[in-house]
Parts: structure tokens; C-alpha cells; sequence
């Protein structure tokens, strides 16, 4: 037997939601295992490793995730590593976009007040620091 | 990277199988492995995301988690995160150890709890409609539809706050408190409980990565093993689970449990 839905009728989001958390895993998991392919061709070895440049850190994480693409100070390894990570990082941050799209589109006035609340909130968490 | 791949994957293994998750066992093994405890905790929030959102899109998918009370819940627990990474970021690395034993003590409170009747007045529950936190499921056990309504949701988010502290200060997903919460004060079934809770892990974390990605705390070598480790072995734990009896998953639990708090304890008191 079928399930029901929940609530009123969100199938098309709830669907949605479910092939962007499982793509955004996915996606993340392959950078992640070929970086470190690449890691230890480049070094010889898979060792944590506490150097400064193994950190992420910057000032806007959407502006640090563009610069993986732009620049190439790091090496390859690391930045397909990082890629991986930003990727899986910014996943949930895609399923709270497209949620405030969803009930803008719908008209959902209080979901989309209570969606942009949190999609403001990372915003600003990310962007300004 | 591959000693820490080898360790994660029974960490997500048996995270999944106790409903730890795999951070709240992971941040102690890292810690066990000499690796400083903020660096530990924000890394292992990365694996977070990795395992939440694995199992939460097929939840979402079988309509079990409630995505409007979930979205309704992050508000909350986002606000919660970020308060509780800044924390982390700004007290002595000591106190961390405590106050990760004190939560992972607050996991008994899960095994302890029975489904409780409700006891909702007309006023608990006309804030609940009109923010449509409402909803209803197959069981497929009881083969019949459930509908529910939660109950307190003023309540009910504040507690999820607190949740959203404890994972953002600690680096774990903080599932069992978040599950107590939804099932005592919101009231809502175990099933959509669990499952809308995994579903607002991912978030939470995210809320408590941004403050330790500008503290630079975030170590590329050390995300890549435990993310790809816990999500692994949160799968295959998450295809065993029904095979193993209750009694033998609570034993695991206990001891599991007991032994974190007990390292956690001795690491901090030798710190003092």
C-alpha cells in the first residue's frame, strides 16, 4: 500500500529536496575520494597533515568556493578535496534556496518568511564575517 | 587519511545503528587520537552534513519527516548553532570535554522516554494549524494512516535551540535530544520525529560550519576521511538495523555511550 503525503500536498519540493541532498552527497563524496587519489600521487602518502594550507578559512565563503575554480596556488589534490567539501557545505544552503522559491512560486506567505529567515541567516553566517 | 577513513566507517556504522550519529562518537575518538578538540569538533560537524543528508532524502522521499515543521524547527536550531560554534570558538578548550560528556549524558534521556498522551489544549495547538505543522503518514506496522498535530511549538522551538547550541558548540548532530524534543514537547510520533530530525541536522550543521570555516578550524585532510568514512558506514549501518534485536542495540548503546563520557571526563579532568 501507498503511503500518503504529509501535510497538504508538498510532494513536488519534497522530491526535489530529495535529489538535491542525495546529488549534493554524492556529487561531494566523488571530489572527496578522487582529491585524495590525487593526494597521495602528489605526496606519496595519505597523512593528516596540520599545515596552514590544509585549512579552509577566508572572509565569504561563496567568494573562497568561486576561487577554487580561478586559481591555482593550491595544489590539485587540495583543491578538488575542497571543492568536495564546499560542495557538501553548501548543499543544505541549496535545499533553503530552492524551499524559498517553492513557496514564493506558491504563495505561502508564512513559509516563505519562516524559509528566508533561515536563508538570510546563512547568507549573512557565510557571506559577512 | 586512510587510518582515519578505516576508523570512521565503524564510527558510522555504529552511529547509525546506536542513533548516536557518527559525530558524537567521533569528535571523542579524534579527540583519543591526540587531535585538538576545536579542530576535531569542527570537522567532524562537515561529516554531519555528509550522513544527515544521505539518509534524510530517502525519508523525505517516503514522506516519513515533515519538511514544513522541519523548516519551521531550523529557525531555531540554525540561530542555536551559530551561538554555539562562536562559543566553542572563544572558551578554553577544557571546558569543551565536560560539556561534551554532560550532552552525550543526555542521551539516556531517549531510552528513558514513553510515548506520552497528549494533553493539548485548544490554545497549544491553534498556533501549531496556523503554521500548518500538521501532517500525516502511512504506518506501515499499525497499517493504518496517523495524523498528527504539533503540539507547543513555541516550546517546542526553544528546546530545538538548545539542540542547535549543543551541535554547533559540539560538532555533533545532537539527534537524540532533537528527537526528545519533537516526541515530549511537540509531541509528534517517534517515526516523524526521527526522521524530520534528520532532516534538520544537515541544516544545523551548515549554521555552525559558516563560524568555524571563518575561524579556520576546518582541516581539508582530516574532513575528506571522516566524510566519505561516516557516510559509508551510516549506510551499511543503516541496512543491518532491522536485523539486530532492541536489546542488543541498547547494550551497544549503553556502552558505547558510557565509555565516551568516561574518556571525555578523563581527557578534561587531566587538562584541569
Amino acid at each position: 500500500m501507498n503511503r500518503r503525503a504529509t501535510g497538504s500536498g508538498e510532494t513536488k519540493l519534497e522530491m526535489l529536496i530529495s535529489y538535491v541532498l542525495i546529488g549534493g552527497v554524492i556529487t561531494s563524496l566523488l571530489f572527496v575520494i578522487a582529491g585524495m587519489v590525487l593526494f597521495y600521487r602528489e605526496y606519496g602518502n595519505v597523512a593528516v597533515s596540520h599545515s596552514s594550507q590544509m585549512f579552509l578559512r577566508g572572509e565569504d565563503f561563496f567568494l573562497f568556493f568561486v576561487q577554487l575554480f580561478r586559481e591555482s596556488n593550491s595544489e590539485l589534490s587540495i583543491r578538488v578535496i575542497t571543492i568536495g567539501i564546499a560542495v557538501l557545505i553548501l548543499t543544505p544552503y541549496i535545499r533553503a534556496l530552492l524551499s524559498v522559491i517553492y513557496f514564493a512560486a506558491r504563495e505561502n506567505a508564512k513559509y516563505l518568511v519562516i524559509t528566508s529567515f533561515v536563508l538570510v541567516l546563512l547568507t549573512i553566517s557565510l557571506l559577512l564575517h | 587519511m586512510i587510518s582515519l577513513l578505516l576508523v570512521s566507517l565503524p564510527v558510522g556504522f555504529v552511529g547509525s545503528l546506536t542513533g548516536l550519529g557518527g559525530a558524537s562518537i567521533l569528535v571523542p575518538i579524534l579527540v583519543f587520537l591526540g587531535l585538538p578538540i576545536k579542530e576535531a569538533i569542527a570537522s567532524a560537524l562537515v561529516s554531519v552534513i555528509a550522513t544527515s543528508s544521505g539518509s534524510a532524502s530517502a525519508y523525505v522521499k517516503d514522506k516519513l519527516a515533515n519538511v514544513k515543521i522541519a523548516m519551521y524547527l531550523e529557525m531555531f536550531t540554525s540561530v542555536g548553532a551559530i551561538i554555539g560554534a562562536t562559543i566553542t570558538t572563544l572558551i578554553a578548550p577544557v571546558y569543551l570535554y565536560f560539556f561534551f560528556a554532560v550532552f552525550l549524558m543526555t542521551s539516556f534521556l531517549k531510552l528513558r522516554h514513553r510515548p506520552i498522551a497528549s494533553s493539548a489544549t485548544p490554545a497549544h495547538i491553534r498556533l501549531s494549524r496556523w503554521l500548518q505543522l500538521e501532517g500525516s503518514y502511512f504506518d506501515e506496522a499499525k497499517r493504518e494512516t496517523v495524523d498528527y498535530t504539533a503540539e507547543r511549538p513555541l516550546l517546542g522551538g526553544l528546546g530545538m535551540m538548545v539542540a542547535g547550541l549543543a551541535a554547533g558548540m559540539l560538532g555533533i548532530g545532537a539527534g537524540a535530544f532533537k528527537v526528545t524534543v519533537q516526541e515530549n514537547i511537540l509531541r509528534l510520533p517517534p517515526k516523524v520525529a526521527s526522521t524530520t530530525s534528520n532532516f534538520i541536522v544537515g541544516m544545523t550543521a551548515l549554521a555552525g560550519i559558516s563560524v568555524y570555516f571563518f575561524s579556520g578550524l576546518l582541516n581539508v585532510t582530516l574532513m575528506a576521511p571522516l566524510a566519505v568514512g561516516t557516510t559509508l558506514g551510516a549506510i551499511a549501518g543503516g541496512r543491518v538495523l532491522n536485523r539486530l534485536n532492541d536489546h542488543t542495540l541498547r547494550l551497544l548503546f549503553y556502552c558505547i555511550v558510557v565509555l565516551l563520557i568516561v574518556q571525555m571526563l578523563y581527557k578534561g579532568v587531566r587538562l584541569l
